[in-house]
């Protein structure tokens, strides 16, 4: 997704550094505020399971929304015409999702002190095996997402300043301010730059399709073109499209919703009321975002037509440039979007380096290494192996394995597989959690193999193959053989909702 | 009187809701060649399309503010504020895990 906008060079710096510095600001705030934070790991993991209802909004945007969405989507729809107007209600689904397994986890993380989504596994099974399984998941798709984040990022700055700044340059310095304001300030730091950040991407966006509206001519021209030259664009999807609208529905909708990040901000609500309200603006995001990046991709296809599909890539970059021509507004309106979009980057890159390290912090090393170990030991564990990660991340990422690279792919897929011990966990006491580790184990098994042979069976997605097997071992395993007696009453001691 | 905790997912009718606009939201109930009648330079097609989308999230709002009752926030105290001073975070039903473990 490397972007060339020759225009901005010495600006982009400048947005760069003073975005930098305002995120540093941000974590030393964040630290002050809150001095005690570190000694706890719910302090320095969940934000003392106290954000508000804005914050709390912003944090879940900026999980669900990365620079991806503004850079790739509009490419997208400018090559798939109407068909990719699923990229609207896809993300309706994500909080639809949500709704059938939030209430009650928001519940249990409440009433267990619940900190990872790992932390839940480990109280619904009791189960070393189970656990540790989910962790490795968990963290080996956690570090791969995080792999995927850098190279963006490094491929952004030197795309908005025109290679100004090496690659490697704007890797470093990104990577040192993230990790600075997180060990500052930890949920706390990430949440509140998590809304700057999507602050910044919001109003990018906006200006991006007012800027195009005004200057490329809005959408009954592009209908015109297509008319014209490809009038499929317009039509609702065939066959083979309508299966891959239905499949990224539910792909998208269960996938984004059981994000271990994602799962991990539920916990850290100050209250129901506040995830409630903070999940009902997130039901009308995607017309405000998604919505908006589509309509940019659509009039894209009359404003640069007969693009190849390497340079539609490059298409927001293009869009970006002329704008950036017109007059000053546009140009620093665009030198912001672009700012915006490395921020999107970094705010979903902390997220992500957040969750990992609390999995390190409470499920590996608070659970079986030093169980006895101080909250501050435990939160500094987990701080260091993070860091320990990151650096491993940076050579990979400069570094990329010439064999083997599929290895760094696999991210979606794998962490797909823990959402049956998850959800089916909340609600089905007769679940065996041998039988859970063993369609966790083939579930993440099946889509590495697919996906390394890149084999797609009936078009649907590796990922999808290997939940259809993880369910099917999770159902067909508890109904030949339930849970035990005891196992059983302890799954109804957990997940009833009998308080006393 | 309405129960005290209530579920999305135990909701008959937050199921139905969902699978029919579910069913909505997916383009298969249109022409082939849908695409040619045009509302403002946009497919009416993908007009329907967002409203079914729409209608979509206004469920959620509804399902969100009339199925989902717990009574999390009257347990644990959710006006706290940030926690300066706290030694750890025990007060907030830490306490029970712990006892569950021991």
């Amino acid at each position: 997704m490397e972007v060339e906008l020759a225009f901005s060079g010495w600006s982009g710096i400048f947005v760069l550094v003073l975005y930098g510095v305002l995120m540093l600001g941000v974590g030393l705030f964040a630290f002050l505020r809150n001095r005690g934070m570190r000694e706890s790991l719910d302090e320095y993991y969940l934000g003392g399971r106290g954000l508000g209802v804005m914050v709390l909004f912003f944090t879940f945007f900026a999980t669900q929304y990365s620079g991806n969405t503004v850079i790739g989507y509009p490419p997208t729809a400018y090559r798939m015409g109407y068909e990719y107007l699923v990229s609207v209600p896809f993300f309706i689904m994500i909080i639809m999702v949500y709704l059938f397994f939030a209430p009650r986890l928001y519940a249990l993380g409440r009433r267990f002190s619940l900190l990872t989504p790992v932390d839940w596994i480990e109280l619904r099974f009791r189960s070393k095996s189970v656990s540790i399984l989910a962790a490795i998941l968990m963290l080996y798709g956690l570090a791969n997402y995080l792999l995927e984040q850098f190279v963006a990022i490094g491929q952004g700055v030197s795309g908005l300043t025109g290679g100004t700044i090496p690659y490697q340059v704007g890797v470093i310095f990104f990577i040192i301010i993230m990790v600075a304001y997180s060990w500052l300030g930890g949920m706390r730091s990430v949440a509140y730059t998590d809304t700057i950040q999507g602050l910044a991407l919001l109003f990018g966006v906006f200006t991006l399709l007012i800027g195009s509206l005004y200057y490329f001519g809005g959408l009954p021209s592009a209908a015109a073109h297509m008319q014209a030259t490809a009038p499929e664009k317009l039509n609702p999807p065939d066959g083979a499209g309508l299966t891959r609208w239905f499949s990224l529905l539910v792909l998208v909708g269960i996938g984004a919703a059981i994000y271990p990040h994602a799962v991990q901000r539920i916990f850290s609500a100050k209250s129901e009321a506040t995830l409630k309200r903070s999940f009902i603006r997130m039901a009308y995001m995607p017309f405000l975002t998604a919505g908006v990046v589509f309509m940019v991709g659509i009039i894209g296809i009359s404003a640069f037509p007969d693009l190849s599909t390497a340079q539609s890539e490059q298409l927001v970059g293009m869009m970006a440039n002329a704008l950036a021509n017109q007059n000053a507004f546009f140009y620093w309106a665009m030198v912001l979007l672009f700012g915006g979009v490395i921020a999107a980057i970094v705010s979903t890159a902390d997220s992500v380096l957040l969750t990992f390290s609390s999995i390190i912090s409470n499920d590996l090393y608070g659970r079986y290494i030093r169980p006895e170990a101080s909250e501050y030991q435990k939160v500094l564990a987990g701080k260091l192996v993070g860091l320990v990660a990151v650096a491993i991340l940076i050579v990979i990422a400069w570094y990329p394995p010439a064999t083997l690279y599929q290895i760094f792919v696999l991210k979606f897929e794998v962490l797909i597989q823990v959402g049956p011990a998850m959800i089916l966990g909340l609600y089905w006491t007769r679940l065996n959690s041998r039988a859970v580790f063993a369609g966790m184990l083939a579930g993440a098994a099946l889509a590495g193999v697919f996906t390394f042979m890149g084999y797609r069976p009936l078009g649907v997605y590796s990922g999808l193959w290997g939940l259809v097997l993880n369910l099917g071992i999770c159902v067909i395993g508890t109904l030949l053989s339930g849970a035990g007696t005891a196992a059983r009453e302890h799954a109804r001691e957990v997940i009833g909702f009998r308080y006393s | 009187m309405t129960p005290r905790i209530s579920e999305p997912v135990r909701k008959k009718r937050v199921w139905i809701g969902f699978i029919v606009l579910f069913a909505l939201i997916n383009p298969w109930y249109f022409a082939a060649d849908a695409g040619s009648t045009l509302i403002m330079g946009i497919p009416l097609w993908a007009l329907i399309i967002l409203a079914a989308s729409l209608g979509l999230s206004i469920f959620i709002t509804w399902t969100i503010q009339t199925q989902w009752r717990t009574d999390s926030d009257e347990r644990y105290d959710s006006g706290k504020e940030g926690g300066a001073g706290k030694e750890n975070g025990d007060e907030h039903g830490r306490g029970a895990r712990r006892d569950g473990e021991a």
